[in-house]
């Protein structure tokens, strides 16, 4: 009896080891010959992406294209298919960071600070494929912190204002244009609203954008709070007024319906999304769509995807080109592209959206992303506690202002 | 007096009927979320939103079936969550079970002690220690294979399988092992002879928890494996929950394939679990 124990025992020990041999070879072998025999051979790369299912598949043919014409890197793919930055904090942690990894606009300030990421202006200045005028500012922008260049954008989806043409046609309401203001936007509302039937919904609006609108914003490009500007304060009392006209749902019911669901279904007349929402294939109504409404200036928010280079990379220069490369490349595969040439892509991959592609670039344009700063998670925090909710309860917007501010300063200080 | 008899058995048979309507109707409530799982892998993709919503699917798209089983390599993360399973089941069950006897049994220092410490562990919330363990196991070289999540149970079991049995252990009475000590046994047979067929009905228990903890795990994979062929189906799965998009039809569909297997080690083990509550009622 003693005997078969052990024996099962040394079944399950031997059965680990034999385990442990193989993961041992196979977690060792994608890494180690790259140090090794880095100069004879070609420098592996991983790349880590939330792509998932048939979006992997076709970023993993993408990057066997370009496997195929390099001729000093090899890519390899690394999939984090649920809780991303989760897991890529505990690879950096661990000192197994992927040498190249997607972020999200928000994340590279905090990653650069910590020393991550690595710097790209170096390198870049030497890479002939490189151009850094065929990006639209906005987009690379947001991948810049103390004026260095830490990530390339690969995709930036401006935000656009959607309207169901059917709805505006039955109230009798002048369609919009690119030129409407915030204003305009609200005397179209306020005929489309009645009940049950609301002219907008404005919840997807990130409330710096209105900042913006009239020439302020939350921080500065060098990290000073410039939210209690008076450009700042106008555009905060603009979007304090849209939410007392009345024109849009309360927040609440808008998001139990489901972001856009309200829209999709003919219960608000206008919605404020990126260019890349597939309304144009899911909804039963005409659909049309402009650049958003202006204050003074004329700008748009726009989620904007990176790719950003380890710190850790054992071939930073090698690296550099096959980043450069590899962003070339998905600019020929992700609508919307951030950069000018990767535009005619519209037209052939997501022909539903043709007649709108000369008001997107106009958005593109204009589009940016936030300032985001090293602690942007908890500026985030802050902005949706102390600044967007008191002013959508109609409390004085100086008053959120000074409010938003202090708590602000603890953060940064 | 038949009459009275019909009527007697004409009631009974409708409280009869009363009471399936009734335990029908509860048993469609549990199984709703069920069927309406089913029905949403037969969908086709813009109809899973349709308002409002619609329980019969517009004809039956297998091929999210299709989809499911070739997008993710389904067969390969279902071999590699079945092994890291059944070590993951092997190591909570005995590994655990053997360290519960010792602290049942034996008297040793610090008893308490250790006792306290394994019992704190399962205050520590697994986030807090993810990080430095991660390190760990990168530093022996054991990140992207399944050793950092089968290896560790062998050194201990799991914390509160190891509480539960303790307890369940201390229920059994000394006399049976005096007897089988003057019998000649040893402790470690008294363990497998007596205290293992004894506590098949807890070990059971144990077993159904650690199987499925282990097979619908995420976060332990996600963080030690890296290539795609080692994933487990947790994460194959994700893949279809994408931040943008969400696949709900092959989602769908792969969940139920994957919730097959545990739908019927379920099947399976109750009818064991019946079995073994029989066999602990003759301890007495």
């Amino acid at each position: 009896m003693l005997l078969s124990l052990v024996l099962a025992f040394m079944v399950v020990l031997s059965a680990c080891g034999g385990g442990g041999n193989n993961g041992n070879g196979a977690s060792g072998s994608p890494d180690k010959p790259a140090e090794s025999s880095q100069p004879a051979g070609k420098v592996k790369l991983k790349v880590a992406t939330w792509a998932g299912a048939d979006e992997l598949r076709e970023f993993e043919a993408l990057v066997a294209k370009l496997n195929e014409k390099a001729t000093d890197y090899e890519l390899q793919v690394q999939s984090i298919p649920a809780d991303y930055y989760q897991k890529l904090q505990t690879m950096i942690a661990g000192k197994q960071a992927p040498d190249f990894m997607w972020l999200s606009q928000e994340y590279v300030p905090q990653y650069a600070s910590l020393g991550a990421l690595a710097p790209l202006d170096e390198y870049l200045s030497g890479i002939s494929s490189f151009h850094a005028d065929d990006y639209f500012p906005g987009a690379l922008d947001v991948g810049k912190f103390n004026n260095q260049t830490y990530a390339l954008p690969w995709i930036s989806q401006p935000y656009m204002l959607y309207y169901n043409q059917d709805m505006f046609e039955k109230a009798g309401v002048e369609l919009p244009t690119n030129d409407w203001t915030w204003d305009d936007f609200i005397a179209a509302g306020q005929k489309l609203t009645k009940d049950g039937e609301w002219g907008a919904l404005i919840n997807n609006i990130p409330t710096a954008m209105y900042t913006w609108s009239y020439g302020g914003d939350v921080f500065d490009k060098d990290g000073n709070i410039v939210l209690n500007s008076p450009e700042s304060i106008q555009g905060l009392e603009m979007y304090q007024k849209i939410v007392k006209s009345g024109i849009a749902p309360d927040r609440a019911q808008a998001d139990s319906m489901g972001n856009g669901d309200m829209f999709k279904t003919g219960k608000v007349a206008m919605f404020i999304g990126g260019a890349g929402d597939d309304f144009e294939k899911t909804v039963k109504f005409k659909v049309g769509m402009v650049v958003p409404p202006k204050g003074t200036k004329q700008v748009t928010f726009s989620w904007i995807g990176v790719t950003a280079m380890s710190s850790t990379t054992k071939n930073p220069a090698v690296a550099a080109k096959a980043l450069v490369d590899m962003t070339n490349a998905i600019h020929q595969w992700k609508v919307v592209a951030p950069t000018k040439s990767g535009f005619d892509l519209i037209k052939t991959s997501r022909p539903e959206k043709e007649y709108a592609v000369e008001t997107i670039r106009k958005a593109s344009e204009v589009a940016r992303g936030f300032n985001n700063q090293p602690k942007q998670a908890e500026i985030d925090g802050t902005i949706w506690e102390h600044l967007t909710q008191p002013i959508e309860n109609g409390v004085d917007v100086k008053k959120a202002v000074d409010n938003t501010i202090k708590k602000f300063q603890e953060i940064i200080k | 007096m038949t009459s009275y008899a019909m009527g007697k058995k004409q009631r009974r048979i409708a409280r009869t009927a009363m009471l399936y309507v009734l335990l029908g109707l509860f048993s469609l409530s549990t199984l709703f979320p069920l069927l309406w799982m089913i029905s949403t892998s037969l969908k086709s993709g813009d109809l899973i939103f349709e308002i409002p919503p619609r329980f019969w699917p517009d004809g039956f798209h297998w091929e999210n079936y299709s989809r499911a089983v070739t997008e993710i390599n389904f067969f390969v993360l279902f071999k590699n969550t079945a092994v890291i399973t059944f070590f993951h089941l092997l190591s909570d069950v005995f590994v655990s079970a053997f360290v519960a006897y010792g602290f049942a049994r034996f008297h040793f220092p610090g008893k308490n002690i250790w006792f306290l410490l394994v019992l704190s562990t399962i205050m520590l919330p697994g986030e807090v220690t993810m990080i430095p363990v991660f390190i760990g196991f990168s530093e022996i070289g054991w990140v992207n294979s399944i050793l950092p999540l089968v290896v560790p149970g062998f050194f201990g079991g799991a914390p509160v399988f190891i509480f539960l049995l303790r307890q369940f252990f201390l229920s059994i009475p000394k006399e049976l092992e005096e007897s089988a000590t003057i019998d000649g046994a040893n402790s470690f047979t008294i363990f497998w002879r007596i205290f293992l067929p004894l506590s098949v009905p807890a070990l059971i228990t144990i077993a159904i928890f650690s199987f499925q903890g282990s097979w619908n795990d995420l976060l332990g994979p996600l963080i030690y494996l890296n290539d795609e062929d080692k994933f487990t189906l947790t994460l194959g799965l994700s893949m279809f929950k994408g931040i943008m998009k969400v696949e709900w039809g092959p989602l769908m569909a792969g969940s139920i394939l994957a919730l097959l297997p545990v739908l019927i080690v379920f099947f399976l083990a109750q009818r064991h679990f019946v079995e073994g509550v029989k066999l602990s009622g003759i301890k007495g």
